[in-house]
């Protein structure tokens, strides 16, 4: 559980796909949290009153349109400041909220903490909490179960290695910090420093796993970009096979960036049309492109488009040199043209040509895509093995952000305590990851390992 | 005879401290022990403290207790440990003189008002519709009391083991108590056995010290105490040896003649303090093990040969003697030997150390599980004071863990009892660098002061004290460093150049700068002393680190404020796993913090008795 002072949120309707989600935020930053993640926040922000927001996470970015309402404490479920967010439903778009929340510092709220709160706070008679207490403890049991079937395997698999070498190094540690006058030779700084490092290294494994587990589960980001009036839009709309995208052979049609999402492969991928890439003649068009600019900071793939009947500006070879070739696609487009004249590119990058109109390329484009994806594992990536939740994520961060403070030159000057202070942390973390009690496992290594005691 | 406010069974370290802080309360106090002379008497090795126990010692003294003068005064030899490691693991260590630290507690408790000494056997607890009445002894017949302390130590059915041969009794030469084990049984404690070795003691003549290794202690010694100013005794030498091969083949050998390894033995023994024949079987691949020479006091020839606990026949121990160098021509004056005796499961008791089921009774030391004199004594006091504060109508006193190890070892023992005997480890501490050895008068003797063991002054000098250390502490944040003092402290100081701009703090915690480095710039408005300088550098230099421990303890403060009424019946709580309820039926946690620290219980079995005790607070106002 968290403490009162800090604010808390989560998912308050059941998880999965759904027209609507309800997120509770609870505690005494839930107004400010919510201002922070608003587009244009409403003036005045008025009590018990269902406002309509835009939501954006922490670097600007549109999450959702949702429904916010504002609740000051004490006339609350729990007796606290509080605001619920009714958002589209769909596991993506609740994570990204969340995401953006947990990323001000509000916390991921711990099964029944609500009600905790809620008692703590004299908002919950007797016949309810027990009520409740039924539900958390058979909540409590699903969710065990839950967990022994579907992450028991895997998670603790990965997870208890680590454990056990971190509980190794603090064994080593506190042997010398206890037993000090007895036959021990006390852990040398380059064998911590080793220890350190090598757990370092598989925490920073499991969370690119989980990086990569995530990818997976959410989709990457594909946008579409390109100079005007190259097919941009064209594309966009055969990758869906739909006319979703307005399609006119007048450059610039395209002012607002257009999302839709694909699956190839068994994978998300979020397509985005964006503007075309050019001086705007005027403001819509202005706004478009600098839309466009930023979506494509944030692309995971981007996918150049070129247009194969006409030879690339000087811009556009700038451009070309600044995409980062793993993650960037060239496509030239209307490949059916008797104008197309075959690219001769001095890049790396791969490149694919394609008709949006008869077709022609857009399997390959396809097997592309979900090759830059998956990487070297292929479809092998679809079997995520440690799958994280966002909770478990940021236990497994803090705890790589631990390990992280601890560095050869900090390692070398650091007194004992305070390194054993540190990993101590380190493992409470790992403990609270896991849901293990470490209670006396340090000792009882000790002991089992060490000829201590006169 | 008197109605007593208090009687206190047994005079070991536990028995002590409860009897003298009632006392000195001004509480009407008995002390009933075997033997008055024995009173104090350190029946296993010759030295206190050492690590987690000499933050014990002196958070005891920092209450008031007695442990901390007394080794002061009887200190042969002092050593503050771990000086490498941080001070949150540094603890004081000092060899004792056996025989005058017992005759001089022996001598205090005579001289104390309001304590009655008796030497005399106890039989039975006298109870009557649930309310204790007093004790039944062998020769005085009936005490009453108020309240009662029993700290039996290894007295309860001791029977001690050498070979093959059997003696009751509780130390050697001493008799065993017998009867009282049955009174624990009707009162429905049940009792189970445990043991603990000593090593062999031989003649300091007959040991070749050429061929040991000197140990020294510090110079000059530090006092255990808050109280002492310096320590004015003779300071000796202890010395270190090895066992070889050839021993440990002996022992191998004859290891179907140790009660320990032959079965003789049921009681469990302390992993951290294994016999040799442990030693050599549990780790076979070393060669060797250290011993420590620890002579017994200044006026005895007694020598602890500690590292060599054994219970071996008395021939096959002087064997075992004579293959180790610098005591091939070693005189045994006592054989070595196991003990093993009866204890309670603590899990029974209130955290104040009072047992449950009967009001009024306390239990403190050895038979809770623990073994050490410091553990018994922390016990004792902690016993002796509730006993008085209940008797007074007062609240009750604990800390909690995040205030002293004497917090943690209550807690430990109520909360998962103790299954072989219990020692104090820095370890065992979450919050190890709040709970350091140099700060526990810091922490405590505030609470010491109030309740009448800290002397007024003494409590206003400590005040004093750490109020010129708060000034220091504001002062070296607003100390700026100049631009030619920065040449010259980048010149003699360690690492990177320091700018200009800094301040003192600043430099400070960097790792290996002493403020002692920055006296040629910067001084102090208030001179401190070498002990309140080494404050203000821990201040400084851990203040982040002590911080996060800080917050992670405010966190945890807000379950253990939240109190279970002692009535509460868990199978009627719905939503309870069956563990949970078995468990904490045991146990009978008394904050939600206790609660969730009992083995085996989940985090949801916690939630649902959180919001279950929230429940009844408010249906009944």
């Amino acid at each position: 559980m968290h403490s009162l002072d800090e604010t808390i949120a989560a998912l308050a309707t059941p998880p999965g796909e759904g027209a609507l989600a309800i997120i509770r935020i609870s505690g005494p930053r839930s107004r400010e949290s919510l201002l922070s993640l608003v587009a244009d926040a409403p003036d005045p922000l008025r009590e018990r009153y269902l406002h309509r927001v835009d939501l954006l996470d922490e670097n600007r970015r549109p999450l959702d349109e949702a429904t916010a309402l504002w609740m000051p404490g004490p006339g609350t479920f729990t007796g606290e400041d509080s605001v619920e967010l009714i958002v589209h439903g769909g596991p993506l778009t609740v994570r990204r909220i969340l995401g953006a929340l947990f990323a001000q510092g509000v916390k991921q709220a711990e099964p029944g903490e609500f009600s905790y709160r809620a008692t703590i706070n004299d908002r919950m008679d007797l016949m309810q909490a027990e009520a409740v207490a039924e539900l958390i403890h058979s909540r409590s049991e699903a969710e065990q179960q839950l967990a022994l079937s579907q992450l028991g395997g895997s998670l603790s698999r990965r997870l208890s290695p680590l454990r056990d070498n971190l509980i190794v190094l603090l064994r080593d540690l506190e042997a010398g910090l206890d037993f000090s006058e007895e036959d021990i030779d006390f852990v040398s700084r380059e064998r911590l420093d080793e220890g350190v490092s090598n757990l370092r290294a598989a925490a920073d494994e499991l969370l690119a796993g989980a990086e990569q587990g995530r990818l997976i589960r959410e989709g990457l980001r594909v946008v579409i970009a390109g100079e005007p009036n190259v097919g941009k839009s064209s594309l966009f709309n055969a990758l869906l096979d739909e006319e979703r995208a307005i399609v006119t052979a007048a450059p610039g049609t395209t002012r607002d960036t257009l999302r839709e999402t694909v699956n190839i492969g068994g994978l998300l991928f979020h397509l985005h049309d964006t503007a075309g890439l050019r001086e705007g003649v005027e403001e819509a068009e202005r706004l478009g492109v600098a839309r466009s600019e930023s979506l494509l900071d944030e692309a995971q793939i981007t996918l150049w488009l070129l247009d194969g009947t006409g030879s690339p500006s000087k811009e556009e070879l700038q451009r070309l040199a600044d995409l980062n070739e793993s993650r960037a696609l060239l496509v030239f487009s209307k490949c059916d043209s008797p104008d197309f004249a075959s690219p001769t590119l001095d890049t790396l990058h791969r490149n694919i040509t394609l008709s949006a109109q008869s077709g022609e390329g857009l399997p390959d484009l396809r097997a592309a895509l979900f090759e830059m994806a998956t990487g070297e594992k292929g479809a092998e990536a679809l079997q995520v093995e440690a799958a994280l939740n966002r909770r478990q994520e940021s236990r497994l961060r803090a705890l790589f952000e631990i390990l992280e403070e601890l560095d050869t030159s900090t390692l070398a000057n650091l007194e004992a305590d305070l390194l054993a202070s540190r990993l101590r942390a380190a493992l409470t973390e790992l403990d609270e990851l896991s849901g293990d009690r470490v209670g006396e496992t340090v000792l009882s290594e000790i002991f089992s390992n060490f000829c201590v005691g006169k | 005879m008197p109605i007593y406010d208090l009687v206190v069974v047994g005079a070991g370290h536990a028995g002590v401290e409860a009897a003298l802080a009632s006392a000195r309360r001004g509480f009407s106090t008995l002390l009933i022990t075997l033997s008055v002379d024995a009173a104090g008497r350190m029946s296993c090795n010759p030295a206190i403290g050492g690590l987690g126990k000499g933050q014990l010692v002196r958070e005891i003294d920092a209450l008031g207790g007695e442990m901390g003068r007394h080794i002061d005064e009887h200190g042969i030899q002092f050593r503050v440990l771990n000086m490498r490691k941080g001070p949150a693991v540094r603890a004081p260590r000092a060899q004792a003189d056996k025989t005058t630290y017992n005759s001089g507690m022996v001598e205090k408790l005579r001289k104390t008002a309001n304590l009655d000494l008796l030497e005399d056997e106890a039989l039975d607890i006298l109870h009557e519709d649930g309310k204790l009445r007093g004790l039944l002894c062998k020769q005085s017949g009936a005490i009453q009391s108020r309240a009662l302390i029993l700290t039996t130590g290894t007295f309860l059915r001791g029977l001690l083991h050498t070979g093959s041969s059997q003696v009751e009794g509780g130390r050697v030469g001493e008799g065993a108590a017998a009867n009282m084990s049955d009174s624990l049984r009707n009162l429905g404690l049940s009792l189970h056995r445990l043991k603990t070795g000593t090593p062999p003691r031989i003649h300091r003549d007959s040991i070749d010290f050429d061929q040991c290794t000197p140990q020294a202690g510090d110079d000059p010694p530090v006092p255990f105490s808050h109280f002492t100013k310096s320590i004015t005794g003779p300071q000796v030498l202890c010395h270190l040896t090895r066992t070889n091969t050839r021993g440990h083949q002996l022992i191998l050998d004859n290891l179907d003649s140790s009660p320990l390894f032959n079965g003789s033995i049921a009681g469990l023994g302390p992993r951290y303090c294994p016999s040799i024949e442990d030693k050599v079987t549990r780790f076979a691949e070393r060669d060797n093990h250290t011993l420590f020479l620890e002579p017994e006091g200044l006026s005895t020839p007694r020598y602890y040969i500690n590292g060599l606990s054994t219970s071996l026949p008395e021939e096959l121990q002087l064997q075992l003697l004579h293959s180790i160098n610098g005591l091939q021509n070693s005189e045994m004056l006592q054989a070595g030997y196991a003990v093993e005796y009866d204890a309670i499961d603590p899990r029974v008791l209130h955290p104040t150390l009072e047992y449950r089921n009967l009001e009024g009774l306390y239990f403190a030391g050895q038979i809770n599980g623990t073994t050490g004199y410091e553990e018994a004594a922390a016990q004792g006091l902690l016993a002796g004071l509730n006993a008085t504060l209940k008797l007074d109508g007062q609240p009750a006193w604990v800390p909690d863990r995040s205030e002293a190890y004497l917090g943690i070892l209550v807690d430990d023992l109520v909360t998962k009892g103790a299954d072989e005997p219990y020692r104090m480890f820095t370890s065992r501490a979450e919050h190890r660098l709040l709970l350091r050895w140099d700060n526990a008068d810091e922490r405590l003797m505030g609470k010491g002061f109030e309740f009448g063991l800290v002397d007024g002054d003494d409590f206003a000098k400590v005040s004093e004290s750490l109020s010129r250390v708060d000034g220091a502490y504001r002062q070296v944040w607003k100390l700026n460093l100049g631009e030619s003092e920065a040449r010259t402290l980048s010149d003699t100081l360690p690492g990177d150049p320091v700018m200009p701009g800094l301040t003192a703090a600043q430099i400070l915690k960097r790792p290996g700068v002493l403020w002692s480095d920055l006296t040629s710039i910067w001084t102090l408005t208030e001179p401190l002393t070498p002990q309140e300088f080494s404050r203000l550098e821990t201040r400084v230099k851990y203040e982040g680190y002590i911080d996060r421990e800080k917050r992670s303890v405010e966190k945890a403060k807000k379950l253990e404020g939240l109190s279970i009424p002692s009535d509460l019946d868990y199978s009627d709580i719905p939503g309870l796993s069956t563990e949970a309820r078995q468990r904490w039926g045991r146990v009978q946690p008394e904050t939600l913090g206790q609660a969730g620290r009992v083995p085996g219980v989940r985090m949801s079995d916690v939630s649902v008795l959180m919001i279950y005790i929230q429940g009844l607070r408010k249906r009944t106002p």
